[in-house]
Parts: structure tokens; sequence; C-alpha cells
């Protein structure tokens, strides 16, 4: 369990800690918040990254006292101690805070487990004319991929470039989509184009994003990409289609 | 005594031989109501009744006592549902058939006046399964509990659901492991034994059955726990160890993505129940074992070490209070400790 950051809304009497750990049902790490009252009293939601692209999760609602929205990706958090790992394999953690508001914090999290990396978007508002938290998090990039079938596997869909406004949470992001590959490695599909995503914060809900169509000739090349330690980006073209 | 067989490092699951095949070599009649006619018909035929100059039957692998050890692959199951499982009062009929054979294990006393039962014998039947199948035969267990010179009889009934009775009260003469090959010259029969050594009432009863499909093949080994420590005796647990080899990626049950499942018991005398740990791995499965108690299914919670918090609320706390904001490591909390 790794703590992340603390967010502390402006002339509140609790806080939002943010914590991450290793991925329990999958490979990919989990993000969690917890409201902490000034009475000691606290309470625990997991924060589930949104893909760029997909259609979002639907969670069930919670009603616990400064809780956060859950009409979103955020759950009550769930434990179990008669539960543990196997090894010590677990992630590594880097935050990076990227915008700080009263209202909103914004943090760069890259996770690395193994060899393989993951750049989340997390952040932790307070909606005043709520009074609750808000938690929000979408996953920009990730080499966790997933198996899909017959040997293959499939990835997730990235950013291959970030256009963030500073001071605003508010950027333009070039998506690559998800692809699928197969027993070989080799990208397995075709024909599959860019997507542009607004992404940008709502006070009620969180991350918003907007999907809109990029210029797709019939040249498109699929691209893939790496993630460094330190959370660098990098894309390239992807050759390895199946014969 | 010596406990007998067993429980490898199995690898496959009972899926994968639900399928068409499988279905045409076990007609589902076993499921029907007809079949308990045909069971009490079938006490009065000749039937094999397996018994052993030794209480123990079995075979390569001793294992201690106060153990369990059992591992099933390709995404199978190790625990099966219970709620399937009862153990039910024998018809006279079948028992008067019964009486006349010696018992494959016959125990006690028992710790006197511990435990409602001063005798306890347990009978295995194994029935031929007709000229069309001479390599296996169907299993049938019954108990015969002794309580102030007042016997009661016990057979363990088995309702429809996943597997079907056909399936899991099936063995196949000869195998005893999924290393060796199938021997039927000495066909050892179903293993018996007293699970623990101190006269505690709890029997295993275990045997295996070698299965075939269209591109795999699995040696499995089905183990039934029952427990005679009450006046209403129960079964304590149900397991099947599943070691299976072959199929592919392409298949209906694709063994690429197929988590492994391994459980390991020790008797815990403070609890008078075995102590479990669950494991799963795979390509794609996180490493993650689970702690529990296999009679109650009761959690076993790890303790907290010392000085640590004992839970995400705990942590959160206290690194508000306490400064450990944004540094990069944090005490283990129970549930994701490493």
């Amino acid at each position: 369990m790794t703590i992340l950051g603390r967010y502390v809304p402006d002339g509140a009497r609790h806080a939002a800690v943010l914590l991450a750990s290793r991925g329990w049902n999958s490979l990919e790490p989990r993000y969690f918040a917890v409201v902490v009252e000034s009475q000691g009293q606290s309470a625990a939601f997991e924060i589930l990254p949104q893909p760029l692209v997909d259609e979002p999760l639907i969670v069930p609602t919670t009603d616990v006292s400064s809780s956060p929205d859950t009409r979103g990706y955020v759950i009550p958090a769930a434990i179990n101690a008669a539960d543990k790992f196997a090894d010590d394999a677990g992630p590594v953690f880097q935050v990076q805070a990227l915008e700080s508001f009263s209202d909103v914090a914004l943090w760069q999290v890259t996770a690395k487990q193994g060899i393989s990396h993951e750049v989340v978007w997390l952040a932790a508002g307070f909606n005043s004319g709520t009074g609750r938290y808000v938690f929000s998090a979408v996953r920009i990039a990730s080499e966790f991929g997933a198996y899909a079938s017959c040997g293959g596997t499939r990835s997730e869909p990235f950013a291959a470039s970030i256009d963030r406004k500073k001071g605003a949470m508010d950027a333009n992001l070039d998506v690559e989509p998800a692809h699928q590959y197969g027993l070989e490695g080799k990208l397995d599909d075709s024909g599959l184009c860019p997507v542009n995503v607004r992404l940008f914060w709502n006070a009620s809900a969180g991350f918003v994003r907007e999907a809109t169509s990029a210029e797709c000739p019939a040249t498109t090349k699929s691209r893939s990409m790496t993630i460094s330690d330190a959370g660098v980006i990098n894309t390239a073209v992807d050759d390895s289609r199946e014969k | 005594m010596q406990r007998g067989v067993r429980r490898n490092k199995s690898r496959l699951t009972p899926r994968l031989f639900s399928g068409l095949d499988n279905l045409a070599r076990f007609p589902r009649f076993m499921r029907t109501p007809r079949f308990a006619l045909l069971l009490a018909a079938a006490v009065a035929l000749p039937i094999a009744i397996l018994t052993a100059a030794s209480p123990v039957i079995a075979q390569e692998q001793v294992i201690p006592f106060g153990t369990i050890s059992c591992s099933s692959n390709f995404g199978n199951p190790v625990l099966l549902d219970q709620k399937l499982f009862r153990l039910a009062a024998t018809p006279a009929a079948e028992v008067a058939s019964l009486q006349k054979n010696r018992p494959a294990l016959s125990a006690g006393p028992f710790a006197a006046g511990k435990f409602p039962y001063d005798r306890v014998e347990i009978y295995v039947v194994g029935k031929d399964q007709g000229e069309n199948d001479t390599e296996e035969s169907a299993v049938s267990r019954y108990v015969r509990a002794v309580r102030n010179q007042k016997e009661s009889w016990f057979s363990i009934a088995h309702e429809p659901g996943d597997p079907p009775q056909s399936d899991f009260f099936t063995r196949t003469k000869g195998e005893t492991s999924p290393e060796d090959e199938i021997d039927r010259d000495n066909d050892p029969g179903p293993a018996v034994s007293l699970a623990l050594k101190n006269g505690v009432p709890i029997f295993e009863v275990s045997w295996w059955r070698r299965e075939v499909g269209a591109s795999t093949v699995a040696a499995e080994q089905k183990i039934i726990l029952l427990d005679f420590r009450t006046l209403r005796p129960s079964m304590l647990s149900v397991l099947q160890c599943i070691s299976a080899d072959g199929g592919g990626v392409c298949g209906v049950y694709d063994n690429s993505n197929a988590s492994t499942t391994t459980l390991s018991c020790d008797w815990d005398v403070a609890k008078s129940d075995f102590l479990c740990t669950s494991s799963e791995t795979g390509d794609f499965t996180p490493p993650v074992t689970h702690r529990f108690y296999l009679g109650s299914g009761a959690d076993a919670p790890y303790t907290v070490k010392e000085g640590d918090p004992p839970t995400l609320n705990a942590v959160a706390v206290w690194s508000t209070y306490n400064g450990f904001a944004n540094s990069t490591s944090a005490p283990d909390v129970p549930g994701w400790e490493l």
C-alpha cells in the first residue's frame, strides 16, 4: 500500500488521502481514496481508472457522509484481511503533481510492476455545492495488456500525444485505440482510426471525455508505445502486422 | 496407521470434461429419481465391496495426518459446493446387504465422552458400469456409526448440480496418480483413512478418475471429508484435485489463460478445524492467497504487524496526523500485504 498524496479543500475540516496498491483481480494497480473527518472517522473508496475511449462502467452508488459522487468510477473499497500476495513483486509508484486548485488537484501517477508500466491521471476535488468529494482517474497509457483469446492479447487505448492547458483541468489527447495482438505478438487488426479526446473536469462527475474522430486517411498506420520508468510515453509506428 | 495417497500438483477442470464427448460417455440418468431405484436394486446384485486388510487402502505417496494438499489446473476449482453433498440415512434394504461385508475402515473407540459415536465404520462399494465400460466403476460410500450399541447407517447423497453425481462418484480402476500408468491388475480401490491421528472421528475417502477428452487428458482425485464429531454427522468438505494436460489456446477451454488453484491445509487444534491457504497462479493472475477454515468456511485474517495500521482507513488517518503523506512507501495492511 502506497500513499500517493493528500487533498484538503479550502476551509474543510476533512481531508482526502489517495493511495495505491498492487492489482488484485488483474495485473493493473488499484487506486484508493480515504476521506478522513476531523473526528477521525473515515470512509474508503476505490477509484477505477477510466479508459480513454471505452464505454463507462456501471457501478453501484453509496450514500456515506462526505462520500464522493459515485455516479462514475468510484466504489466502496473492499479489503479482506485473510488475503495476501504470495510474492513480494509489488508495484512502485511515482507521483507528479500537475495541478492544484482550491476545488481540485491533479496528479500523474506512473506505476511500474515487473517490466510493465502505466500512466494514470488521478484527481481529487470537492464540490462545495453538494458537499461531496469527487474522485476520478483516467488511464492515459498502459503496458499491462489483457488476455484476449487464442493466446492473443489486447492493448489499451493510449494517449500518443497530450496537449494539456496549464492552469486548467483541460487537455486534448491524440488517442490510439485498443489493438489486438496475435499469438506471436504481432498486430492482428486493421482499419482502426485514432480518436481526438478532450479531457476536462466536471465538479460533480470528475473527468469527462469528449471523443471526436481524427483524420484517418487510408495510409494511417497503427501505433504502439512504451512507457519509461519516469512515465514518458514513447510512440512508434507498429509494423508488426500478422501476415 | 498410515494415510494414503495423493494429491498431486494437478492441472485441469471439470468444465473441460463437460463437453459433448463426456455427455456421450456418461448419460445423465444417474441424476434422475430413477437412479435411486436402480441403486436400491443394485445392492441386491453382485457388487464389489471394497475392503482391505489394512484400514487404509493405497498408495504411493504417504502424507502426514492432519494435512490436506490439493491442486487443480485449467481454472478448475479445488473446493466443490458442499451444499450438493449430504449424509443421509441409508435405506434398510441397502443396510441388509452391507452388513454381510467388512468395512474398509473401522475406527474407535474415540476420546471417551467427547464424541457421540463409539465406533465408526466406512464401507466403500464399487459397482461396474456395465459391458460398455469395463474401465470404470461407480463408487458408493456408506458409514455405520455405533452409539451405545445402537447402530446408524449413513450414505452420501448428491443433489443435482455441477459436477453431476455420475461424474464425481465414478472412478477409473487402477488409476492412482497423475504420474503413474493405469494398472488395472493392481487396483488398490478408493483410499479410506482417518484424517487425524489423535482419535478425532474425521474421515477421508478418496478415489481417482482418468478423463480423456478430444485433446486433453486428466487425472482427477476426488476427496470427501466426513465429520462424525457430532450426533448429526456432516460433510466437512468435498475436494477435487485435477491434473490435466493437453488442450490449446483456441479450443473451448483456453488453457493459456487458465489459472491453477492450490489448496494447503493443516489441522488447527485450537479451532478444531483445518486452517487452509488457497493460492492462485497463472500468467494473467496476480498470485493472491486466501486463508480460511475448511469446515466453517470462515476467513482467517492475517494479523497486523506490530506498529502497523490495521486497515486502509487507519493508514489514511495516520498519514493525515503523522505526516506519512507523500512518502513512497507505507506500512503493510492485512489484505494488501506482500
